[in-house]
């Protein structure tokens, strides 16, 4: 051991020394590694390129408020002339002063819609990270002990434990794995409308704030979409856990932690960033459905005659649904500044998101045999 | 023994899941006072719906001030969706095996992105695209691409539902096709029917196309739930009178009182109830068609 480390000062005294002096270096620099350093940073801004619209938009949506135009109480039902006549009225269309026009009741429309960002942006990132985090750390779980089992195939112990599971039983012949998951009613309702029934009964004219509202809702579309995600995770374990590197370390006395926190991990990074950046999508989409259906993040205000559908927050998915008949109504830009913020937002999490699988997908490329 | 048991537990325990899902609106209650947890609102609507069933009037529901029979009814709004379900899906399981097997190998770059987007990007979005298109077309030149709503029940066929039915379903299918025969073309066992002298079709015909199938047999439920998902939005933005707008229209109303400030949930819980157990039905009949789709190409390839 004593023997090794002074092998290695050695080693780095060696490399001390064979390193160039500061004027050598300087002149080195100069000539031929300059156009390489160069393209090397070039490439990683490039590379990090596509996560910035992502970035701006979380700007967006943690400072949106402070960006805004007008107070979110700032209401103009009446514009006027410099002789004091009127000469609109409510819904103001788009002008210098409101850049994208107002809503039926004179609200800023600009600065209502940055304050609907935080739920979008922020609901959507909040539930995306929550889907990812719980279902990373079950389908670990799982993983660990499937993986296990797989190399313990003979061992009783995890027969006995009852970890067999369907991955131990053998296959019935001609049907591949994904052919034994059954039917179950449920598979038929889709989650949105799962969300429409648990919030059909408190989202109307809530009586809890739009905070608590908004909380409950993105609460239970994280903990919907936790099961779709954990077989991705548990997959990617279970390969992980077949490995030589895996064996190795167990054998040298490694514990669990230490496996994950070394191997399994490291491993894992870029799969956890693609699935959050995928569950962003999803949530997105399922914002924008129940939005159709008139369930608005944060609640929604129905009014009785004529019966209205209110965003109380003001969130982009819910305005779409609200406003989704404006194609060719006079106030369009009530239906297509919502739409195009929407879709701007979806384009800049799939741009992330589909630039991170592009990676991965390289590393682990197939060729085909004919 | 045992798996008959598990799967009878995995039924009962779904069609339980089912109508505590049903009756999630009637657990929340909002009041002047605050909002409650009823917990014996599942009950009480299972044991009216007992009762409905012994006095006869299980069939019957109020559609606005009418009275009207769901036996009379639902055949209508259950055909509709069926039909655009089942035809939809049909064309795109072919559509995409076909393209999905030629994609695979030749398949460039421009292709797969393509797909990739059309397949993440939400149904209610291409409806409101294929809708604005439709609209920009007739004003700008004329053109009629398809109605942008239902407005007759004598005419079941309506364009644009079935595209949007079609692109989101057909993208899914189209990926999956191509990713598996790729991991198919890569396997050693192709390399070795190569090496033998086997022609690329009898290749293609003998293992790709049954190994294929076996794969596709496994993704069926996930293909079909992306169709019945498309379906409420499609049958809601273009007002198509199919099971989905039956629930929505009959199996659900709210009604808030302005006065004293409470809303009321007014329940034909047996209009929901029969809804999504039509849409299971509807589920098993594709689950049944497309199975069956696959054993005859999967046969089909085999013995020619």
């Amino acid at each position: 051991m004593h023997n090794t480390k002074t092998n290695e000062k050695t080693e780095e005294q060696e490399e001390t020394m064979l390193m160039p002096k500061p004027s050598e270096s300087l002149h080195q620099a100069n000539s031929p590694h300059q156009p390489k350093r160069i393209r090397r940073i070039l490439r990683s801004l490039i590379s990090t390129a596509p996560f910035v619209p992502l970035l701006i938009f979380l700007f967006i949506g943690i400072f949106g408020p402070a960006l805004a135009p007008y107070d979110w109480d700032h209401q103009e039902n009446f514009l006027f002339n410099a002789s004091g006549d009127i000469i609109s009225v409510s819904p103001h269309e788009p002008s210098a002063e409101h850049v994208l026009g107002t809503d039926e009741w004179g609200y800023d429309y600009l600065t209502r819609l940055l304050y609907g960002a935080r739920y979008t942006i922020l609901g959507t990132l909040f539930a995306a990270l929550f889907r990812s985090a719980a279902a990373f750390f079950i389908g670990l779980q799982r993983g660990i002990n499937k993986g296990n089992f797989h190399r313990n195939r003979s061992s009783k112990r995890f027969n006995k434990k009852g970890l067999l599971g369907k991955y131990g039983k053998p296959l019935k012949s001609g049907k591949s794995r994904n052919s034994q998951q059954g039917f179950s009613i449920t598979t038929a309702i889709p989650v949105f409308i799962i969300m429409y029934f648990v919030l059909f009964g408190i989202n109307f004219n809530p009586q809890w704030s739009p905070l608590t509202m908004a909380v409950i809702q993105f609460g239970f579309l994280s903990f919907l979409g936790i099961p779709a995600v954990i077989p991705v995770f548990e997959k990617k374990t279970r390969i992980l856990m077949n490995s030589p590197f895996i064996e190795a370390a167990e054998a040298t006395g490694a514990s669990t932690w230490d496996l994950i926190k070394t191997h399994l991990y490291p491993h894992m990074k870029e799969l956890t960033l693609i699935v959050c950046l995928q569950e962003i999508i999803s949530v997105l989409t399922v914002l924008g459905q129940l939005g159709i259906f008139y369930i608005f993040a944060g609640g929604t205000i129905l009014t009785r005659r004529p019966p209205v559908y209110i965003s109380k927050t003001y969130e982009w998915g819910g305005l779409i649904g609200r406003y989704r008949g404006y194609f060719n109504a006079e106030q369009s830009w009530l239906l297509f500044a919502p739409l195009g913020l929407y879709l701007i937002y979806f384009l800049s999490a799939y741009l992330a998101s589909r630039t991170a699988e592009l990676r991965l997908s390289k590393t682990f490329k197939e060729s085909p045999k004919i | 023994m045992i798996s008959h048991v598990s799967l009878l537990l995995r039924v009962t325990g779904s069609i339980l899941l089912l109508l505590l899902i049903l009756t999630a609106p009637a657990l929340t209650v909002q009041s002047a006072e605050g909002v409650y947890i009823n917990p014996a609102a599942p009950v009480q609507q299972l044991q009216r719906l007992i009762e409905d069933l012994q006095n006869g009037e299980f069939f019957s529901y109020t559609a606005g001030k009418m009275e009207r029979d769901i036996r009379r009814t639902l055949p209508r709004y259950f055909s509709i969706s069926l039909f655009y379900v089942s035809l939809s899906l049909v064309f795109s399981l072919l559509a995409g095996l076909l393209t999905g097997i030629i994609t695979a190998k030749n398949s460039s770059r421009g292709t797969a992105e393509i797909l990739s987007f059309f397949s993440a990007l939400p149904d209610f979005i291409i409806v409101l695209i294929l809708q604005l298109i439709s609209i920009t077309m007739f004003q700008h030149f004329g053109v009629r691409l398809g109605r942008i709503a239902y407005f007759s029940m004598n005419s079941y066929f309506m364009i644009l539902p079935f595209t949007t039915m079609i692109i989101t379903s057909v993208t899914f299918m189209v990926r999956s096709v191509s990713n598996h025969t790729r991991t198919i073309l890569s396997q050693d066992y192709i390399l070795f029917a190569k090496s033998k002298g086997l022609s690329k079709n009898i290749i293609y015909r003998r293992h790709i196309i049954p190994g294929l199938c076996s794969q596709l047999h496994g993704e069926i439920h996930k293909f079909i739930s992306i169709g019945i998902g498309t379906l409420f939005i499609v049958e809601r933005l273009f007002n198509i009178p199919g099971i989905t707008r039956m629930l929505f229209s009959y199996g659900f109303t709210y009604i808030f009182d302005m006065d004293v400030k409470e809303g009321f949930f007014q329940p034909n819980f047996n209009v929901a109830l029969v809804s999504i157990l039509s849409l299971s039905i509807i589920y098993a009949l594709c689950y049944l068609l497309f199975s069956a789709i696959l054993h005859i190409i999967k046969k089909a390839g085999t013995h020619a």
